[in-house]
């Protein structure tokens, strides 16, 4: 799975893990991000970075600042494997 | 103004209150996120511990696997205190991808890791020295003086660790060990890891005492079995190496009172007679050592089968007339009107039980005294009773009775010449348990008699023909 695919999956778990299938409606609302939770599965439709940087968004206006920290614990072991260049504002 | 319109500042606030709950709410459902993940791995950890595997070494496994796993922490190896050699050695390190190739890296070096305490630059010796937890960047001061920079850095380059949190296991105030959390902290961690890493180290602590505690029990237990079984082995070889000898002193000795060598004057009938009495009683208490050892190592083989109760209570009461008339005691043998079906047994064994409890009221009934077998019926058991008139017991002496060497009143064993080893009872108890009986004794108190009964499965056609140990519920017991 594409890097950034894989920190989707893991934002959205971590996030399904406190707020339960609201994680999920909120990602779904996300434009250019598909998803197939049940396969754990998702895809892109465009830039990666950008999607990454709504879905943070989708969540934070929300559930404000907490939510981003979950997300970048929830990708803190595998976002080395990002270029610095690539990886999304709110995620650094 | 309507305050719904998007303009009304009522709207506008409540908006904000909106978002600010929903905020507080969301932290707080990380916080119970949070002590669930605590939960769960302290639940797994748990579920190894009290697992069926008792091995130290799979237990450690299991426990530095499961923590690796969930935590996603690059390695977790626990060492344990060796405090002979004074070394701290490997017990366990988890087993990943990075841990196995790094193994092969070193040439199987990590997985045999010892310390010796004496290795002050090594760090983890501190932690266990200071009893206090320390954290390094890398494994240099982890891994010296077992791996050169060299293979510190293959390792480190292998597993990607940044950092080391070593603890000291303390259980009881005593430290057994030692615990090395490796992990890679370069993008920083979690609060939840950082708080759960503090915890850990004394659950993996009491987990691996347990399974410590656990390995000497067994090995204790291992030892006593052996000790026992050594014990019997003996006593079984010298009541055999004694029974002999014994056998052929007394056959002589009865050749001589005989007089087949000669005539013997009265005082040497005496002192033959004594010793003839004694070699006896010797002889009685070597095969009663026997049958308890024998009892006792499982090595006493019982055939069951369809026995006829009443006829063979009735050839051991006939058969132990001659033993009650020398002592003037009547022995009688009160047949039941109702018909008593055969009973399951091993006719030789619950000959010597029936044998043994005549002989003791027999022996125990002074002059004109009366001993009366009885044989009743009691659901699927036969209750054969043997009442005396003797000396009675003590309502408190009552238990001791059937333990071994349970001899209540030697005074009055010697004053009435009553020869016993104290086994008979002993004996008859095991016997009886063996049948899947019960023994037990009444008695109104000292000089008011006593009646010792036991029960027996009644046997049934089709049937296994094996006694199983039930708990009968006797009359009066």
């Amino acid at each position: 799975m594409d890097i950034f695919a894989r920190l989707a999956v893991n934002i959205i778990k971590e996030q399904e893990s406190i707020i339960g299938p609201v994680a999920l409606e909120q990602a779904r609302k996300v434009p250019g991000l598909k998803l197939d939770f049940q396969k754990k599965e998702v895809a892109f439709d465009g830039n990666g970075k950008e999607i990454l940087e709504k879905l943070v968004e989708q969540y934070k206006v929300i559930f404000g600042q907490a939510s981003v920290e979950v997300c970048k614990d929830a990708v803190r072991n595998i976002i080395s494997e990002v270029p610095k260049d690539q990886i999304p504002n709110s995620l650094q | 103004m309507d305050p719904t319109s998007p303009s009304s500042p009522l709207k506008s606030e409540m908006e904000k209150e909106l978002a600010h709950v929903t905020e507080e709410m969301y932290k707080k459902n990380v916080e119970l996120t949070e002590r669930n993940k605590t939960l769960s791995l302290l639940r797994k950890i748990d579920e190894v511990v009290l697992s069926k595997v008792t091995d130290i070494v799979q237990i450690a496994q299991q426990v530095v696997n499961t923590v690796v796993n969930e935590l996603e922490f690059k390695a977790v190896i626990i060492l344990l205190l060796d405090k002979k050699e004074k070394t701290l050695v490997k017990l366990a390190v988890s087993q990943t991808e990075q841990t196995i190739q790094t193994e092969v890296k070193l040439n199987q070096a990590l997985f045999g890791i010892k310390i010796p305490l004496t290795e002050q630059g090594n760090l983890i010796v501190k932690s266990v020295n200071t009893r206090r937890m320390q954290l390094t960047r890398g494994l240099t001061t982890i891994l010296v003086p077992h791996f050169n920079p060299e293979q510190t850095k293959i390792a480190e380059d292998t597993l990607g660790v940044t950092s080391s949190f070593i603890y000291p296991l303390i259980v009881r105030d005593e430290v057994i060990g030692a615990m090395i959390i490796c992990i890679n902290d370069s993008d920083g961690l979690s609060e939840f890891k950082n708080d759960l890493i503090d915890r850990l180290a004394g659950v993996v602590g009491i987990a691996i005492d347990n399974a410590l505690l656990y390995q000497k029990i067994q090995e204790a237990n291992e030892r006593l079995q052996q000790l026992d079984k050594l014990k019997d082995e003996f006593v079984s070889l010298a009541s055999h190496e004694l029974r002999t000898p014994m056998t052929v002193i007394k056959d002589y000795i009865w050749m001589l009172l005989q007089e087949k060598t000669g005539p013997l004057n009265e005082k040497q009938k005496q002192y033959l007679e004594r010793t003839y009495g004694s070699t006896e009683r010797l002889i009685n208490l070597v095969n009663d050592m026997l049958n308890v050892s024998r009892i006792e190592s499982g090595r006493i083989q019982l055939e069951f089968k369809s026995v006829d109760i009443l006829a063979l209570l009735e050839k051991i009461t006939s058969e132990m007339q001659v033993n009650a008339n020398e002592r003037s005691v009547t022995l009688q043998f009160n047949k039941p009107t109702e018909n008593i079906p055969p009973v399951l047994a091993d006719t030789e064994r619950m000959e010597q039980v029936i044998i043994n409890l005549i002989g003791n009221a027999i022996k125990f009934t002074s002059e004109k005294g009366s001993v009366n077998v009885t044989v009743k019926l009691d659901g699927n058991f036969a209750v054969v009773s043997v009442q005396d008139t003797g000396k009675g017991i003590k309502k408190e002496d009552t238990s001791k009775l059937f333990q071994k060497f349970g001899i209540l009143d030697p005074d009055f064993a010697k004053e009435h010449n009553i020869k016993s080893t104290g086994l008979g009872l002993y004996i008859s108890k095991s016997l009886v348990d063996l049948h899947g009986g019960k023994i037990w004794v009444d008695s109104e108190g000292e000089n008011k008699g006593s009646t010792f009964s036991f029960s027996l499965q009644l046997y049934k056609q089709n049937e296994s023909q094996v006694a199983v140990p039930v708990e009968p519920t006797p009359p009066g017991a």
